[in-house]
This record gives structure tokens, sequence and C-alpha cells, in this order.
């Protein structure tokens, strides 16, 4: 049999088609602590995208460490207005956190200048000294300093002390010594707030034991 | 769903031919559809002559068609983004984005083209939104009545046919490019910076000064 194709082949129907990608997903927040134990990266969708599901191979990458973080696979669920949270490990284990959605390395990005790129879709540059590195205080993408408010994506949203009260340093100079056993010691049996550590309404051996297992400097 | 393609015959002979108008015969096929993203699609079926009319994505054989051209490299598929994105448009507060998706047009800040109601992600598959599907077979000679083609896809409007064939070219360097740098050849069509190379390009080339770059930016 002799075909001959005399004309163009046409098309119907566009198969599953899904009008997605990951390209509008872009840098929302940063926070950090002093020694980048403590640090989160926000991504964030501003508009009703609902398909930007996408980025499984994509990278996150920082300039100044060379530090890079690969998303392992796709998002599943709609993905309009949705947040996406990278944090560190010692994010993830402080009150207040939401779970972080994947876990970077401490010390991800530098807190004295970065660039960080989301694949080619998104370029973060940071300047020194930009990113608050006093436990509580985040940088925000129009370059506002606000109080952190990570958000994950299912949606959950908190906020984190990165500094926690140093418990034991009754009388604040940095660290636990003999200057809070005095303290203690003074206001033992009684219920002086500032000694009874533990909160449970007398200063005893239990604060004492508090003071004994935080021996030592605060930082 | 399936991609349903019209072959036309000369053998008024064929059993299976239904004739047409013309007095030639066509049959219609049916075959597999390619996916739009690497990954996601079934690598035991060959998809590649369906990709080719849809701008899909062949999962056995690695390989995404693009206004016919061929592109290997996932990323860059990806990154072109042929079939362009849904954005429920009252979430878009860009002023000219807003302007755009009611004049199918192009907002040089965010870099993306409307069309359709679609986003797209680049102006060259923007730009050849606005075009219709052609053939080897077909006469692809420049007329006034008909446009001009670039890859298999036909664009009547000659500003926009200028347009997209500059863009073409941009994505055969690109696709070249990814030899030596994948995402190199992404920030090519995307206007956009290569994080390995930190070079920044802009029309498929890095600007040529930082005044250039500046009368471009990104949105973000």
């Amino acid at each position: 049999m002799h075909r001959h194709l005399l004309a163009t082949v046409s098309s119907l129907a566009l198969a599953s088609t899904s009008f997605a990608g990951s390209h509008l997903w872009e840098f929302h927040e940063v926070f950090s602590n002093a020694d980048g134990t403590v640090q989160f990266i926000e991504l964030h969708i501003l508009t009703n995208a609902n398909g930007e599901n996408f980025v499984a191979g994509k990278k996150i990458k920082s300039a100044a460490t060379g530090k890079s973080f690969t998303f392992p696979a796709n998002l599943q669920g709609p993905t309009g207005f949705k947040y996406l949270l990278l944090a560190t490990s010692g994010f993830a284990a402080l009150p207040g956190a939401p779970t972080p959605d994947y876990i970077i390395a401490d010390n991800f990005f530098s807190t004295e200048g970065d660039t960080l790129t989301y694949h080619i879709y998104d370029t973060w540059v940071i300047g020194a000294d930009q990113v608050p590195t006093e436990c509580v205080s985040a940088l925000n993408r129009n370059g506002t300093v606000t109080t952190n408010t990570p958000k994950n994506y299912p949606g959950v949203e908190g906020s984190v002390d990165a500094c926690p009260p140093c418990e034991g340093d009754l009388d604040g100079s940095g660290a636990v010594d003999a200057g809070d056993i005095a303290m203690l010691l003074g206001a033992w049996g009684t219920r002086n707030d500032e000694a009874d550590v533990t909160g449970d309404g007398i200063v005893d051996a239990a604060d004492l034991s508090v003071v004994l297992g935080g021996w030592g400097s605060c930082e | 769903m399936v991609v349903a393609m019209r072959t036309v015959l000369d053998d008024h002979q064929h059993p299976h031919a239904f004739p047409n108008p013309s007095g030639t015969h066509e049959r219609w096929h049916f075959v597999a559809p390619p996916s739009q993203h690497p990954g996601t699609g079934d690598p035991s079926v060959c998809t590649c002559s369906a990709a080719m009319l849809v701008d899909g994505w062949c999962e056995q054989h690695s390989e995404g068609r693009v206004a016919g051209l061929s592109v290997s490299s996932a990323h860059l598929f990806e990154t072109l983004d042929p079939h362009g994105h849904v954005i429920a448009h009252e979430s878009v507060t860009c002023p000219t984005c807003v302007s755009a998706i009611g004049s199918h047009g192009y907002c040089d800040a965010c870099h993306i083209g409307w069309r359709g109601g679609l986003a797209y992600m680049t102006r060259l598959t923007w730009l050849l939104a606005s075009g219709s599907r052609t053939s080897p077979a077909d006469d692809v000679a420049h007329s006034p009545e008909v446009g001009g083609v670039v890859g298999n896809v036909r664009i009547a409007d000659d500003a926009i046919l200028a347009e997209a064939q500059r863009a073409f070219s941009v994505l055969r360097s690109a696709v070249e490019m990814c030899d030596r740098c994948e995402l190199c050849a992404c920030a090519m069509v995307y206007d956009g910076t290569c994080p390995d190379c930190n070079i920044t390009y802009l029309g498929g080339r890095p600007p040529a000064s930082s005044d250039e770059a500046i009368a471009h930016p990104r949105r973000k």
C-alpha cells in the first residue's frame, strides 16, 4: 500500500494538561542566630498558583557558604499561597517552631552577606549585617526586619526565640557560677521567685540541681 | 486522554480511510500522550510523535520538543514551560500583569507573558502560544497571508514572528549550552542567573552593561 503524508497531523486533545511547574516559588524570609545553629529559609508563592509542585531536583544554594539543598521529590496538593520551610535541626528543636518541611545544615547561609538562589528561578542578594542575629527578628524579602514568622507547607505558623533564657543564671551575669550559688543559698527555704528556678514555690534542692546542671558560661 | 493525529492519504483504496471534501482520504490515529513534566510519564511508552505536536516530553527517550526542536535537558524543558501556568487572575497583584492578562501581553517586570488566561514563564513560549501548529509538509514559505514559521509553529503576525524567531535562536543556543552548563542554558531562556557560574543572562546573553541589566530587572 502506498501511503503518503500529504498534510500535517493535527492534535485534537492535549493530554493530561496540568499547566504547572515550579517557577513561582520565591524567597520570603530568612532567620539566623549568631552562631548559625538556628536558621530557617522560607519560600512562598505570592499568587493562587496551584500547580507549582515540580520542585524535585531543584536546588537552594548559598553562594557564600557553598552549601546547597536539593528538593528530593515533588510537592503534593495545591500550592497557591503556600510556604516552604527549610530549617536547621536546632530550629526544629525550639519551642514554638513549626515542623520544618526540610532540614538543612547548620550555617547553611552566611549572616555576613550572601546570595541565595532557588534553581534559576529566584535570587536573593543579602547584604552584610542585613540578617539580624539577636535571636528573635528575621529578614523579610522586602528588606524589613520583623519578629520571625516561619510557616511550613501544611500552613502551620510559629515563632521562636533562638536565645532562651540561661537557666540557673540567677543574677544575670551571663554565667552560672558561684554568685548564683550564693544567691540561691541565701534564699534557701523561701519563696524567692528569682531563686526558685523550677517554679515549684520553694527554693530547695531541685533548684540547686538546676544551677549545678547549668554550670558554666551561658554562651 | 489521548492525542489524536490526522494522516491524510492519497491511496483511495485504503479500507480504513474516510473520504473528506477535498477528495483525499484521511485516517485518525490515537496515540499515547506525552508528559508535560520530565519524570511523570510512562517510560515504557514512546510518546515522541505526540510530543512533537503538543510540545511534550517522551519519558522513554528522555527528550522533549518545543516548537519541534529537540530538548533533551529535563531542566531546560521545565524552564521553558511550553504549556503555561494556571494562576488565579484575581490573586495577581502586579498592575502590569493585570493589564497583560486582558491584552495577552507580556510583563517585563515579572518576565511573565499572558495568553489565553495562562501565564508563560519564558518569552519564547509566550510568543509560540500565539501561533498554530504546522508540519514540514506544509508550505513554510513566508507570505503576508499566512505569516511564517518558527520551528513547527506558524505565526501570522510579522512582529511576533520576528521576535519569536530571535527567541527560538536563543533556545537553539541554549540547547548547545546544555553540554557545558545545564543551568546556564536554563538561565539563557529565562533571563535568569546561573547559580553555579553566577552569570546573569538577558535575551540569551550576559547584559552588555550594568545599565542594560538595571533596565530589565526581575521583579523579585
